[in-house]
């Protein structure tokens, strides 16, 4: 309410100048502009920048903003597109000396910059930076030769003047254009929260007293009302041409030390396929199989780097190595302190709690959002190119605000990129201003992301309410599968007729599910569930809703199984997929994947049908045990295969005791040692070189160094030996 | 008929050889064929067999024919055990164009011979019987194979011997092979392959139609067997439970840092092997002293010959190395037995059901080590099938009763016939892979019936 008043205070006044001069004819005021603007024409010239890359990746993912001096908005370009273009950015500039042009400050990286010039008179001279005005955002080129016929402008000497009006010259299509816009005109601004109120001034304009003698020369398109005092350029303060880029450098320096590339490796379940995960930290959903991620952390206190990372509680769950790679190169083991649910953020910390030499936190800044108006912000781009950390700084001045969730107002600077990378801004000190950050549960190509302000951002990291689903888990405690311990058949319209339930799965609205085994000391023993009852549904205990069991597609056997592993040969065993013809039941059934939802731990009622009758119980969802396809595996890659470790189904298939050794084969590439030697997907090795495997490890211990080694082997009945023979060392490099 | 044969049998051979650098001059080498051919040609027998087929889940009687020798001049005479194999009737043709039934005196599987005799009236002549060899061919050996091919009764074939030691995996455990380029067809199989002195070298057992070669039983490896098979009705092997793997495997580039002896891959369950504890990864020195060596898989079915033919029950020492160090232990064989099981055709239900036998079917017998009864085939489009029974599943319960043997299956099966249509429907629950699944079978179509 107090800004609005001040508002119309501010166009009164504006108006009364205006009145004082309207008492002139418009024709008297229109000679007197025309006479005003061929005065100083000859003082303003064109300045022409030409781009360049100054390599090849950074010319392509550098979208550098520019205030534009024609339309005094931002531009967004990459630094190619400037460059292969070869368009010459446009710029008026104004003559001080025969030999010095004033223009606004582009705020680009002098490498960015190829080469200056200033066409005046239908010449063209080239130029060079000499002194930069932050203050004004104004820089000061020298003309190699002095500029035929250009007239230095004179400003007013002494003090402060009154500024009633502006004289431009603006660049279009490569004319120039030059007019004079009255000072009273100027548009009065305010923003929400912000306690000063801003003029919109011409930028790159030269700043007239009433009777047209130049004041001073403006560069800032908005001045807070408070500062719209105008001084002479012989006032002002300047500093070094590449002071800019040394505070660059100096800022690029200072975010080394704590923006640190990190890298995570997780053991996945579903192990079709493998692959590496670059730089997106976002939980694709095409992506199941990324077991590597190139990541960025940012230094916190105490020896932690805030992570961002994206990846659902299953697959953080699989996490088995974090690293922080050092900026001599070095790797250093990470541990896992706890994740964030929104935004997704990880917080790793280094083992002892002190960062390495050459680490120090990020600094936050301080300021309240509004207080960053018109100050320069650094977005930075942080890229972990396979270790080595790539930044991509641009300078970028605060004049929008936006609205973040919760209301909290931050600077408008661009916080999203091309390449998917989620920037973060930060001052000139390399104080964290804010910074976007990824959600769960995105596609790559969404471009959702939460902002938070260095306030939000450090009240979170107090808080340190960590979600307990995100954690890491070893062994038995990975399977994120809830079950009640039953196997189960696919139900037919036959069979309903048979058991006698074609009435409730009717009523119930399930196909159902025939329970063909029930294991011991299960929820499902415990409940009395036995052979052939049928499953109905299940619901949480207290609630209505009723989700209905079905099993489908449950029959039991890969088709063709013995007779692809009796006659395939060793070129073919590639094609034999372990996770898809295991002969074994599957944990991840579909019954138990609809147990899942209501996860692990829940208390629910199952009901089943038993000679017709309906039964229910209540029972507590229990952990399935490690199965096949959660269990540990090795990839023996010389030898060309993959193994695991036995899980109580694989146990129950081969008739072995809990304890027996043993692990078996998942996969064998074809063309390999192994394959060679005849070693057949789903073989149990029972031992090498006549030593029992107990299992993965002293599978891995046995065979470690070894060139040639003998693997007893068993499927079903049939057992024999094979022996390995690795190729010699040379040929494996 | 016959001698248009001959003719054309000796131009060809004459052609044949008549460009061969080292041929003998092509009389002199007609004179040796005619007379080899001569001396085997009158013991030459057609057999055609009628047997009833279950493959497809149905009772199918097929008609087949093979060829056999004539060994005795009793009439008993060779022929190949998948000719004969579910016969419900032989009958074969002499070479004099005579006819008689035959029944079967021996059989073995494992070697895929049979022993026949012809049933003549008494006091009928004596028959020409050909003289197995005693000696082992070498490659290069013109052999010539005898029989009908393709039903053609009385042809005769020339080609050599290829090789006198092929290996065949999972095909013939006690016998190596002899590979010849003669042309050997459907319906020569159980005919002889015939040296130049006349005498049977083998019994022609695996054509190849796609190409030129042909795999042939050698007689020396018969002539080990047959009085078994006169005597016993079988081979009766003698069974230790022993996997063999050989020293060295080019295939699989393996070898095993030996000279000597043989590896153990593995024992049965439940075998003497198995009982008087070796393992795999054991290397087997010797038998009762003697030596033992497989260097390679040709090496293999001699040595299970060795240790098929040991008498049952009697102890052998054997020698072995483990881990490096030398043990012996003895060890007494046990007799084989069956090699497949009994196998039944349920019409009405649309498979065929057959018991496990640990040789036959060792995968299921892993699942049902005390013995079952498994669906060996199903009836396409049949009840079994429409009601989601496969190939290989081990029949547990049918109609809330155990099921352990044929004759069990077979008085439900009756039973089960007898109460149609009042009942025509049960639950069947088989163990498929380890694994119970339950079934419902509806008969109470005859689908069989249709095809009729």
């Amino acid at each position: 309410m107090k800004n609005l008043f001040l508002t119309l205070a501010m166009l009164a006044v504006c108006g009364g100048t205006f009145a004082a001069d309207g008492e002139e004819s418009l024709i008297a005021r229109q000679t007197k502009t025309r006479t005003l603007i061929s005065r100083l024409a000859p003082s303003a010239v064109t300045v022409k920048v030409r781009f360049t890359a100054p390599d090849e990746d950074s010319g392509d993912i550098y979208r550098m903003p520019y205030l534009c001096p024609n339309c005094n908005r931002t531009h967004y370009n990459t630094v190619k597109e400037l460059a292969e273009n070869d368009t010459p950015l446009c710029a008026a500039g104004y003559v001080i000396a025969p030999d010095r042009v004033l223009m606004q400050d582009l705020c680009v990286r002098s490498n960015f910059v190829a080469s200056v010039t200033v066409d005046a008179g239908g010449r063209s001279y080239a130029a060079m930076l000499v002194k930069r005005y932050p203050a004004q955002g104004a820089v000061e080129l020298q003309t190699a030769q002095p500029i035929v016929g250009a007239q230095p402008l004179e400003f007013k000497a002494g003090g402060q003047h009154e500024v009633t009006q502006f004289f431009f010259s603006v660049c279009e299509k490569g004319q120039n254009i030059a007019g004079v816009t009255p000072a009273g005109a100027l548009p009065l601004r305010f923003y929400p929260g912000l306690k000063q109120d801003v003029v919109k001034v011409p930028g790159n304009a030269v700043a007239l007293d009433k009777a047209g003698e130049p004041v001073s020369l403006s560069f800032r398109s908005q001045l807070p009302l408070t500062e719209l005092v105008f001084s002479p350029p012989a006032t002002w303060k300047g500093e070094a041409p590449f002071a800019f880029d040394e505070r660059l450098a100096a800022l690029e320096k200072r975010l080394r030390e704590s923006v640190v590339p990190v890298f995570i490796h997780r053991e996945i379940e579903k192990r079709s396929a493998e692959r590496r995960g670059r730089i997106t930290f976002r939980d694709d959903d095409d992506d199941e199989a990324k077991t590597d991620f190139d990541g960025i952390g940012y230094a916190l206190e105490n020896g932690e780097l805030l992570v961002p990372l994206a990846l659902d509680a299953s697959k953080t769950a699989e996490i088995e190595k974090m690293e922080a790679i050092l900026p001599d190169g070095s790797r250093k083991a990470l541990e896992y302190v706890g994740a964030f649910d929104r935004p997704a953020l990880a917080v790793l910390r280094f083992p002892d709690g002190t960062f390495p030499a050459g680490i120090r936190p990020l600094a936050f800044d301080g300021r309240k959002p509004e207080e960053c108006y018109l100050s320069t912000l650094f977005t930075v781009s942080a890229r972990n190119l396979d270790g080595r950390l790539s930044l991509q700084l641009t300078p970028e001045k605060v004049v929008e605000f936006d609205v973040l969730r919760g209301g909290v107002c931050a600077p408008d600077v661009r916080l999203s990129s091309s390449n998917g990378q989620l920037p973060f801004a930060v001052t000139m000190e390399g104080a964290f201003v804010l910074g976007a950050f990824p959600l769960r549960g995105r596609n790559r190509w969404s471009t959702d992301n939460e902002g938070l302000v260095a306030a939000d951002l450090s009240a979170l990291l107090k808080k340190r309410a960590f979600n307990p689903e995100f954690a890491l888990r070893k062994g038995k405690d990975r399977i994120r599968v809830a079950w009640i311990g039953v196997e189960t058949q696919t139900m037919t319209t036959e069979l309903a007729r048979e058991k006698k339930v074609t009435g409730l799965l009717k009523s119930f609205r399930t196909r159902g599910a025939l329970v063909g085994r029930v294991h011991a000391k299960t929820p499902a023993a415990q409940a009395g569930l036995r052979e052939g009852d049928v499953l109905l549904y299940v619901k949480r205990v207290g609630e209505a809703k009723r989700e209905a069991l079905e099993s489908q597609g449950d029959h039991g056997i890969p088709l063709g199984l013995e007779e692809i592993l009796n006659k395939m040969g060793a070129e073919h065993l590639g094609m034999v997929d372990a996770d898809r013809f295991a002969p074994w039941p599957d944990v991840e059934s579909g019954v138990n994947e609809i147990f899942s939802r209501f996860g692990i731990g829940a208390e629910v009622v199952v009901a089943w049908a038993r000679a017709g009758e309906l039964k229910e119980a209540k029972l507590v969802l229990a952990r399935a045990p490690l199965h096949f396809r959660s269990a540990k595996r090795l990839k023996a890659k010389e030898m060309g295969a993959v193994f695991a470790e036995l899980t109580f189904e694989v146990r129950g298939y081969y008739k072995l005791a809990d304890d027996a050794p043993g692990i078996v084969v998942c996969k064998v590439q074809p063309g390999n040692p192994a394959a060679v030697a005849g070693l057949k997907p789903l073989e149990l090795v029972t031992h090498v070189d006549n030593v029992p495997v107990k299992d993965l490890k002293s599978f891995g211990d046995l065979v470690r160094g070894k060139r040639e080694f003998s693997l007893s082997l068993r499927r079903l009945e049939t057992t024999r030996v094979i022996r390995i023979t690795l190729q010699g060392k040379d040929a494996d490099k | 008929m016959k001698k248009v044969g001959l003719i054309a049998g000796a131009l060809a051979m004459a052609l044949g050889f008549g460009g061969c650098r080292f041929a003998a001059p092509a009389a002199d080498f007609r004179d040796v064929v005619r007379e080899a051919r001569a001396k085997v040609f009158p013991s030459l027998v057609y057999v055609r067999v009628v047997c009833k087929d279950l493959t497809d889940g149905k009772n199918e009687k097929q008609s087949a024919s093979g060829s056999g020798v004539v060994i005795t001049p009793d009439g008993e005479l060779l022929t190949n055990y998948h000719v004969i194999d579910k016969a419900v009737e032989i009958r074969c043709l002499l070479s004099d164009g005579t006819a008689f039934p035959a029944k079967v005196v021996g059989a073995d599987k494992d070697m895929d011979v049979a022993l026949l005799k012809l049933q003549r009236p008494p006091a009928s002549p004596d028959l020409p019987a050909a003289t197995l060899s005693p000696d082992a061919v070498a490659v290069g050996d013109v052999v010539l194979a005898m029989g009908a091919p393709w039903g053609l009764a009385r042809s005769v074939t020339m080609g050599i011997v290829s090789c006198t030691d092929r290996y065949l995996e999972r095909c013939g455990q006690y016998t190596l092979w002899y590979q010849t380029d003669a042309a050997i067809s459907p319906g020569n199989s159980g005919g002889p392959l015939v040296d130049t002195h006349g005498r049977v070298v083998g019994l022609n057992a695996r054509g190849n139609t796609a190409g030129a070669q042909a795999f042939t039983i050698p007689s020396t490896t018969i002539l080990e067997i047959l009085p078994n098979l006169r005597t016993k009705g079988n081979a009766a092997w003698s069974w230790f439970g022993f996997r063999f793997q050989p020293l060295h495997d080019f295939d699989h580039n393996m070898y095993f840092p030996y000279t000597n002896g043989v590896m153990v891959a593995g024992t049965d369950a439940g075998s003497p092997a198995r009982k008087a504890g070796f393992k795999p990864g054991d290397r087997i020195l010797s038998l009762d002293g003697r030596n033992v060596t497989a260097l390679n898989a040709e090496d293999l079915p001699a040595l299970e010959r060795l240790f098929g033919l040991l008498p049952c029950g009697k102890g052998v020492r054997l020698e072995y190395e483990r881990a490096g160090k030398a043990a012996d232990v003895t060890v007494a064989p046990v007799e084989k037995g069956k090699v497949e099981g009994e196998e039944k055709l349920f019409p009405r239900w649309g498979f065929t059901a057959k018991e496990i036998n640990r040789f036959n079917e060792p995968d299921l017998a892993f699942f049902a080590p005390s013995g079952g009864v498994y669906i060996a085939a199903i009836t396409w489009e049949g009840n079994a099938s429409s009601a989601g029974l496969r190939r290989k599943d081990i029949i547990k319960k049918m109609d809330g009763q155990a099921i352990g043997t044929i004759d069990e299956l077979n008085q439900l099966y009756a039973k089960a016939l007898k109460e149609l249509p009042r009942k025509s429907r049960m639950d069947v629950v088989v163990e498929r892979n380890g694994r119970p699944f339950t079934y419902v079978l509806k008969y109470l179509e005859d689908t069989e019936k249709d095809d009729l």
